[in-house]
């Protein structure tokens, strides 16, 4: 390598020549590449240490010539794409204009990962990806008609889609591409799993074919719980999409809420006025929901593989980590329990007593309990060593962050190389487990949660008392609310009361990306700007929807049984997944 | 045959078949509890005290379900599967002696009736997987006949280095040849752990509940199957978890014996041999249970091999071991009569 940041972008800004100028004011550093040049473009910087590829979306700028300016481009519709460079932890955005013909050169031969990526523009916004070698619809049906993150796309009155056509297009194990003669064809057997399958928490769809036992050919079919999140996000304002961040990964919903509202936070720019102790309450919580989450990997992991009583043992501190919850915020599962500017509800006594008493007490207890029944155990061990098992580099490759990732062996969590949430006030570490196997990722959680309970441990012990809520004085972003009192007894106040909770934040124009360590892996925000009251669109990067894509191959190979041990060792949740 | 001997045989076979269709409802009340238990639960407690009556409320269940038959399945096979793994184990106690007087038939061979009744239930689950049409049905049929052909083996031979030493296929002789000290499990605990974990093996419990590995292949062979035809594969299961056990205490733990002690009460009592009946019956059934315990323990701990692995642990380590458990027969055997 041995090229300095600053070498690498002069080399690699050459192909954008006349393009772009102004590209090191906003958060990343941004690059506006022709299609033409795209592949050229990403060959050099792969080679200069770029190894994945963190997001790709399509934006649709229709009849919007301010975002089309402040982008760099002319054309209707872009394809955007996020390089990041572990572990130095360098990112860029490159931004490519779609031509007339919705024609862009798919990057597919450079970086795996992008397969999905891709498949997913392809169908919600109809970009071609030329040279992709299985470009399907991904999300929606097959025969659907339209493409929906379009701005064109009506969000009411569109006739009701009734079916769901799927052609499987198996992946198969190499040299077993077709069968050598009528015998083996004879042996093999297509095996349909899912959607309602008990292996499948949550709805997504398998198909496998099988030799004997062994998993020789494989399919996924998503998109069973996609509710158009991102559509929906462009029509509802900035604060209404907190709840819609639940519905995300379900098992963790106050991670994405913490990381929701601070990218808007970050985004407006009063992330710093925000008070110390809402902060810290959102780190409390935001590691409890870390710990729930792996409580589920985990213990649904072992039920599939028939042991039961560790998900007992483990469900009940997730029940536990549910009433702190429920007395904090008032809901248990789908929390919204952040606001901008703050926090809802606020920790008393009585609930950092039952916070103490779990992670000091009962989760230990049952980490010890979990140690014996599963870690030591050798049928457990069995099982999960050296299956599903991917390198560090294939990893990085397909996009693979959070425990998935740590399991191969990189040390790469966000709340360590970037700093975020306070995350830096504490002190905490990186587990980090060789093989790249079910057993590693299985390691690394377990080993996460100990270090999630020293995080809140701190925590607790270092607890602020500046208030939740971001003072009136400091809201020169939000809308300037008056002070209550005078609400409550003047017309005026009252009437700006009004206007400013009905527009609620208004970000500045422009656009924004935030990434956080979400259960598993990085969740990312990317917002654009109108400076109006409803976003303009809001990209989800969903953790699993790279995982996922990267299941099918590594099942292939492996025995029918072991598919339900990778599965649970990546932690798939639909809601995340579909959108 | 004589009038009289058929209807000893008919009251003493009425009388057991009793005693074992009731552990089934037992066995699930038990299983219940013990999990719950083991998991830090209440478990069942609205049906009868302490939930005693939850067994009965599942018999209604299931009888008052459905009877869904797979439109095109094989209509005869599908519903002799179940029948098949119900009744076998139920003919195979026709021959097990839980106390003497309480043998159905009598006769020398009565090993050799059980182990022949007891292999038949394979049968039963691979016709009902295979009659099914369903591919994950068909997939637990097939992983249970491997299994359980592979398991019998291990099985066969450690059962054969009990009889080297015994020298008879009359339990009653082998069980009386095991007083005081001399259970099985001291002169030969390798025959034991081969045999003891081939009846776990057998009857597909975890961590061999490959059959229906229900995280897998849903519900295995009886994916297809609902209501009471159901139940039978149920029952089957329990059912041949308790011949087993009778097979390991007839076996290996001395039977209707206390162990160091011999139950001799003089002869000039009034009902001596009636009260000696009782103490066999109670020390027999307290070992029964332990057994059933030891099982349900077991099966809330572990999680579940793989299928290669499940054959690899038949045939590359039970089935050795069960060889060694020969030879330390035979090496017992020319000991005790050389002395």
């Amino acid at each position: 390598m041995g090229k300095s940041k600053q070498e690498v972008f002069e080399d690699i800004s050459e192909l954008c020549k006349g393009l772009y100028e102004n590209r090191n004011l906003r958060d990343l550093p941004e690059f506006v590449v022709s299609p033409e040049k795209l592949i050229q473009f990403e060959t050099k910087i792969k080679n200069n240490g770029y190894n994945m590829v963190l997001d790709l979306f399509g934006v649709d700028f229709k009849d919007n010539q301010k975002l089309q300016e402040y982008a760099g481009i002319k054309s209707r519709f872009a394809v955007i794409y996020h390089f990041l460079k572990i572990p130095q932890n360098e990112r860029i955005r490159v931004i490519t204009p779609v031509p007339e013909n919705n024609r862009v050169p798919s990057s597919y031969q450079l970086y795996r990962g992008v397969d999905w990526f891709e498949r997913e523009v392809y169908d919600l916004f109809g970009i071609i990806f030329e040279g992709h070698p299985d470009l399907r619809r991904i999300l929606m049906p097959e025969d659907y008609e339209g493409h929906p993150l379009r701005k064109d796309f009506p969000t009411k009155g569109v006739k009701e889609y009734i079916g769901g056509k799927f052609t499987p297009n198996l992946v198969r194990l190499p040299g077993k591409e077709k069968p050598s003669d009528i015998f083996e064809e004879g042996a093999r057997n297509i095996i349909n799993v899912g959607p309602t399958h008990p292996a499948t928490h949550g709805t997504f769809r398998m198909i496998f074919e099988l030799e004997g036992e062994d998993i020789i050919g494989a399919d996924l079919e998503i998109g069973y719980l996609h509710r158009g999140v991102e559509k929906n996000a462009e029509n509802m304002r900035w604060e209404d999409f907190i709840p819609m961040t639940d519905r995300l990964n379900y098992l963790s919903a106050y991670l994405n809420n913490m990381i929701y509202t601070e990218a808007v936070e970050r985004m407006t720019g009063i992330w710093n006025d925000v008070p110390r102790r809402a902060k810290y309450i959102r780190v409390i919580l935001a590691e409890l929901s870390r710990i729930a989450d792996h409580i589920v990997s985990i213990g649904t992991m072992a039920v599939d593989l028939g042991a039961l009583t560790p998900f007992w043992y483990l469900f009940k501190i997730r029940e536990e980590i549910y009433s702190v919850f429920e007395w904090t915020v008032g809901a248990r599962l789908t929390t919204s329990g952040t606001s901008f500017g703050g926090v809802r509800g606020d920790f008393n006594e009585k609930v950092i007593e039952k916070i103490r008493n779990i992670i000091d007490k009962e989760l230990p207890k049952a980490l010890k309990d979990l140690d014996n029944l599963l870690t030591k155990n050798r049928i457990f061990i069995d099982r999960t060593r050296g299956i599903g098992k991917i390198s560090a580099k294939d990893a990085i490759e397909w996009g693979f962050t959070g425990p998935s990732l740590r399991g191969s062996g990189v040390a790469w969590d966000i709340r360590k190389v970037q700093t975020y949430g306070l995350y830096e006030e504490f002190d905490f570490e990186i587990p980090v487990a060789t093989e790249g196997d079910v057993y590693s990722r299985y390691l690394v959680r377990v080993e996460e949660m100990y270090q999630s309970a020293k995080i809140v441990r701190q925590a607790l012990d270092n607890l602020p008392q500046d208030g939740t809520k971001i003072g009136t004085d400091k809201k020169s972003v939000l809308p300037s609310l008056p002070d209550k009192k005078y609400v409550y007894t003047q017309i005026e106040a009252l009437i700006h009361h009004f206007k400013g909770m009905a527009e609620g934040v208004v970000p500045p124009f422009g656009w924004y990306y935030f990434g956080g360590e979400a259960a598993n892996g990085e969740l990312g925000f990317f917002m654009i700007s109108e400076n109006k009251r409803i976003p303009w669109r809001i990209r989800i990067r969903p953790p699993c929807f790279a995982i996922y894509q990267a299941f099918r191959h590594l099942v292939l190979g492996h025995k029918l049984a072991d598919f339900i041990a990778i599965l649970g060792s990546i932690n798939i949740v639909a809601g995340e997944l579909d959108r | 045959m004589e009038i009289g001997e058929t209807i000893g045989i008919i009251v003493r076979g009425g009388i057991v078949l009793f005693l074992v269709l009731n552990i089934v409802p037992l066995m699930v009340f038990a299983e219940r509890k013990v999990s719950a238990f083991i998991q830090d639960r209440v478990g069942p407690e609205k049906a009868g005290l302490y939930g005693l009556l939850h067994p009965l409320a599942d018999a209604l269940k299931f009888i008052l379900k459905e009877a869904f038959v797979p439109p095109q399945s094989n209509k005869f096979l599908y519903y002799i599967g179940p029948f098949i793994t119900a009744v076998v184990p139920m003919l195979a106690f026709i021959a097990v002696p839980i106390i003497p007087v309480l043998q159905p038939v009598s006769t020398e061979l009565s090993v050799l009736v059980v182990l022949a009744f007891s292999s038949l239930g394979v049968w039963g689950i691979l016709l009902g997987g295979w009659s099914s049409e369903n591919k994950f049905s068909l997939l637990g049929s097939l992983r249970a006949s491997s299994q359980f052909i592979s398991y019998e083996v291990a099985l066969s031979i450690s059962l054969l280095s009990m009889l080297i030493i015994y020298g008879t296929f009359d339990f009653v002789d082998i069980v009386k040849s095991q007083e005081g000290w001399k259970w099985g499990i001291i002169l030969n605990p390798i025959a034991f752990i081969v045999f003891f974990i081939s009846v776990l093996a057998e009857s597909a419990r975890i961590p061999f509940d490959l059959p229906e590995a229900e995280g897998e292949l849903i519900g295995g062979f009886h994916t297809e199957y609902s209501g009471m035809k159901f139940a039978m594969f149920f029952m089957g299961e329990y059912m041949h978890l308790t011949l087993g056990s009778c097979l390991i205490i007839l076996l290996f733990l001395g039977g209707w014996n206390l162990p160091f002690i011999k139950i001799d009460l003089p002869d000039e009592y009034l009902f001596s041999s009636v009260i000696e009946y009782i103490i066999y019956f109670g020390v027999f059934s307290a070992k029964l249970f332990t057994l059933l315990v030891l099982f349900v323990v077991i099966r809330w701990t572990l999680p579940r091999f793989r299928f290669d692995q499940l054959i690899r642990l038949g045939w590359g380590t039970l089935i050795p071991l069960s060889l060694l458990g020969i030879v330390i027969s035979a090496a017992y055997v020319v000991i005790s009569h050389s002395k």
